[in-house]
């Protein structure tokens, strides 16, 4: 597989309501080329709406996001994802009556140029282009251990095998960017080691990468700078070791004691 | 819509119809040459519509609107102008596209069910249309004396030659749907029937995709329409009518959703059944509504594909079934 | 349905697991609760510490596990008995009702459970009310108008009116301001040393400055700490929480 280049993520005080509240407070971030960056926080709210904006499925009420030196804000998903965003969602969702090898060619469908009447009249052309596409996804299989499942349905998939199609799907088409939506829920110790290191290839091969999950010790160990979120607003972002030293976080985690501390 | 299990059930119901095609020809039958040509148009359409509702998920009930197009277009080209029947099969054609494009732009961009009850009230509405405008479509009494194709100045105007040549219309719009569904685009449709935040987020162009299906829906309706026109020597507004659409979604379903075959053995279902049906009277349509309940809701895979998928040991992930339970409740 | 001597666990919960659809919450979790302790759940967001208690209630489906109240199997009772089998939750965001008055909001706790005598009612009332001196200046106002920490206040009398044997809380804690929640957790702590068992979910560990007879950390729905009459460290905490930091990633 060829290297991208991974792209950069800006946002400059991105604000959303929902009817009275905020769920995204005048939020700002970088993330930067290349690199693996965790946006973590103890509640939930602020951080999927977040995602939903950066992808475009929402729109900001203020502020701006910019995808390198693009601005993204208010532009619709699919070109969002035509610019190389690619994403997975807190709901894995297989594509239903596809086979898992089906699930991910679909991920290359960009990679075609064929339309109808070249599709229809079956010429050497888009007989090429299956062809790759074809090869693509074997060797997409094999990386992400589905080689054997490959021809079962996608939805009759266990759960963490399930999580890896997704997102095989999602980089299929080498996106300079890959957002993941709470990749570890719903998996085990052994599954979520297997998917860190399996986003650190994906962002070996020079995708960035942006991770929001609950799991915190797994990002910390996992991501390069981490941005952390409390009631929608910005209260620590940087080098993952100093963040999560930072008193001001672990204070919104564990609260402050007023006690002095019990030796065991 | 296993693409794997498909291979059995196409290859028998189609290899069926040969033998049924072929057979009349050898043996001359008037009823079976007359019944299987309207199989053979109303499977058509129904392909048409299988492109929509199988592959890419779209509830449509534009079908209809395109058979109109097709039919009086044709009805209008070669009885009035005395054009070659030819164009009166190819024009129309491209008006039923125009009329896709038309229609799907604005309402596809649209969310929920909207396109669907636009597309019901199109159906209505070209019904209504085919009535009253007398000075276009001859109003109920519709358009005679419509010609049937011809090859070198020879007529295929004989029942035989309406038997093959719908046939061989019908072989070319399955080889359509063979082709496409086996395809990127197919592969693409189908997972925006699955979903469309999904698909868009893969770079998959939703709403080029959903237009996509509907050009093709509307070519095929059209050219039914035209066949049938031809056909029948006459159209009349009956053959758009409710009863006509209701008959395409059942042909769709019973013959199976998504499957290459399966409007063809829907329409020999829809259009033979009724004679087995007909001592029951009034209740027929009763009986028919039943039918396409319990279809839609036991046999997804139509009247040869029972879903026995719930007999098949799940795979053990150490976890039992549960109800689903969605994210916002976490 | 096996009766178990008098003196055994008020709950014993046994490999409980909890799946939304195909996501798992909770994997085999067990634990056991004497009568009169006080267990304290620990962990972040989507730990699974929510499922935990609304399994314990009846409000979630349960894909695996038992839970036996007083010896008796109660995996399968539907949660409304289960309060009347001495169940009883104050779930996350209170649940209380705006548009009624504090003492509509009691009385509404006392009709859930049924069977009992007005003078009975107004005897817990006051018990409650006495626990909880804040609510009894604001008996007849819109709930509406209670400060964070007097709904939450509302919300823990009204379970208490079901006279439970295990009172579960979720997060009470949250959103409140923390003079608030020294006074929540003191009430609890009264109660607590009055006998009632009870099973309180909190994100912000450090905020408990008292050790309860159990305390139980969960990740990835599973309990990854268990400590009996201790409590952890703020250092071990911070580990469990947020992990060792990460040596040299860049």
């Amino acid at each position: 597989m060829t290297s991208t280049t991974g792209a950069a993520l800006t946002l400059d005080k991105v604000t959303k309501r929902f009817g009275g509240v905020v769920a995204v407070n005048d939020v700002s971030f970088s993330v930067a080329p290349g690199s693996i960056h965790g946006l973590i926080g103890p509640n939930g709210a602020g951080k999927s709406t977040l995602v939903s904006l950066i992808s475009g499925y929402q729109r900001a009420d203020g502020g701006t996001i910019r995808l390198d030196d693009v601005a993204i804000t208010g532009v619709s998903p699919l070109r969002i994802a035509l610019r190389g965003l690619a994403r997975t969602f807190q709901a894995a969702t297989p594509l239903q009556g596809m086979t898992v090898r089906e699930n991910v060619e679909v991920g290359l469908h960009t990679t075609y140029t064929a339309g109808l009447a070249r599709t229809l009249l079956r010429g050497p052309g888009v007989r090429r282009e299956d062809r790759e596409c074809r090869a693509a996804t074997v060797e997409l299989l094999a990386r992400y251990g589905l080689t054997e499942s490959a021809d079962r349905l996608a939805a009759d998939l266990p759960f963490g095998q399930l999580r890896f199609l997704e997102i095989a799907r999602a980089i299929a088409r080498e996106p300079r960017i890959l957002l993941l939506d709470e990749p570890a829920a719903g998996l085990d110790q052994t599954e979520t080691s297997a998917l860190a290191d399996l986003l650190r290839h994906v962002n070996g091969e020079g995708t960035t990468v942006l991770v929001i999950d609950h799991d915190v010790p797994f990002m910390f160990s996992l991501c390069h700078d981490v941005t952390v979120v409390n009631f929608g607003s910005v209260i620590a972002s940087g080098v993952a070791a100093e963040v999560a030293r930072d008193p001001v976080v672990r204070d919104a985690y564990l609260g402050s004691g007023s006690a002095g501390e019990e030796t065991e | 819509m296993i693409r794997r299990t498909i291979g059995i059930r196409d290859a028998s119901v189609l290899g069926a119809a040969l033998v049924a095609v072929i057979a009349t020809l050898l043996t001359g039958s008037a009823y079976w040459t007359y019944a299987l040509t309207l199989i053979a148009i109303y499977a058509i359409a129904a392909v048409g519509l299988n492109v929509m509702l199988g592959l890419a998920g779209q509830v449509s009930f534009a079908q209809t609107t395109f058979m109109g197009i097709g039919g009086y277009g044709a009805a209008r080209l070669t009885a009035t102008l005395g054009w070659d029947p030819w164009w009166g099969l190819v024009l129309p054609a491209f008006g039923a596209v125009a009329v896709a494009v038309l229609i799907g732009l604005p309402l596809f961009r649209l969310r929920g069910h909207y396109f669907a009850m636009a597309t019901f009230a199109l159906a209505l509405g070209t019904n209504s249309l085919a009535v009253g405008a007398v000075l276009l479509t001859g109003g109920s009494t519709g358009i005679a004396g419509v010609p049937p194709l011809a090859i070198a100045g020879l007529s295929l105007g004989t029942p035989q030659g309406f038997l093959i040549v719908s046939w061989i219309v019908l072989a070319l719009a399955l080889a359509v749907f063979f082709v496409l569904s086996r395809s990127h685009i197919g592969r693409a449709w189908r997972a925006l029937a699955t979903s469309p935040d999904v698909a868009v987020s893969l770079g998959v162009p939703v709403l080029r995709l959903k237009l996509l299906a509907l050009i093709v829906a509307a070519v095929m309706g059209s050219v039914a329409g035209s066949l049938y026109a031809q056909f029948s020597s006459f159209v009349a507004p009956d053959f758009i009518n409710l009863v006509m659409i209701i008959n395409l979604f059942l042909i769709v379903f019973i013959g199976g959703r998504g499957m290459l075959s399966g409007p063809v053995l829907g329409a020999a279902f829809v259009a033979l059944i009724p004679q087995a049906l007909s001592f029951l009277g009034e209740w027929q349509n009763v009986v028919f509504f039943v039918l396409l309940l319990l279809f839609m809701l036991f046999l997804p895979r139509g009247a040869l594909g029972f879903d026995l998928s719930w007999l098949r040991p799940r795979p053990r992930d150490s976890s039992h079934p549960v109800p689903e339970r969605t994210e916002a409740a976490r | 349905m096996s009766a178990r001597p008098a003196t055994g666990p008020l709950l014993d919960v046994e490999r409980l697991g909890v799946d939304y659809g195909r996501v798992r919450a909770l994997r085999q979790v067990s634990l056991t609760l004497e009568e009169g302790e006080m267990a304290l759940l620990l962990g972040t967001n989507g730990a699974g510490k929510s499922s935990f208690v609304e399994a314990l209630a009846g409000l979630v489906p349960v894909s695996g596990g038992r839970v036996h109240l007083r010896g008796a199997d109660i995996t399968s009772v539907p949660a409304h008995r289960r309060v009347r089998r001495g169940v009883s939750l104050v779930p996350e965001g209170r649940g209380t009702l705006p548009g009624l008055t504090v003492a509509e909001n009691l009385d509404l706790g006392w009709r859930a459970v049924g069977g009992r005598s007005r003078g009975d009612f107004r005897q817990e009332r006051e018990r409650i009310l006495r626990l909880f001196p804040a609510l009894e200046k604001r008996v007849d106002s819109d709930c509406s108008t209670l400060s964070g920490g007097e709904m939450q206040m509302l919300a823990i009398g009204r379970a208490l009116l079901a006279r439970p044997s295990l009172l579960l809380l979720d997060e009470p804690s949250l959103g409140l301001a923390p003079k608030a929640i020294v006074a929540v957790h003191e009430a609890l702590r009264t109660l607590s040393e009055e006998g009632l068992t009870m099973i309180l979910v909190e994100q912000k560990a450090l905020t408990i400055d008292w050790t309860p007879h159990l305390t139980c950390v969960l990740r990835h729905g599973e309990i990854i700490m268990q400590a009996r009459d201790r409590r952890p460290t703020s250092e071990q905490l911070a580990e469990l929480y947020l992990g060792r930091p990460s040596k040299g990633t860049t």
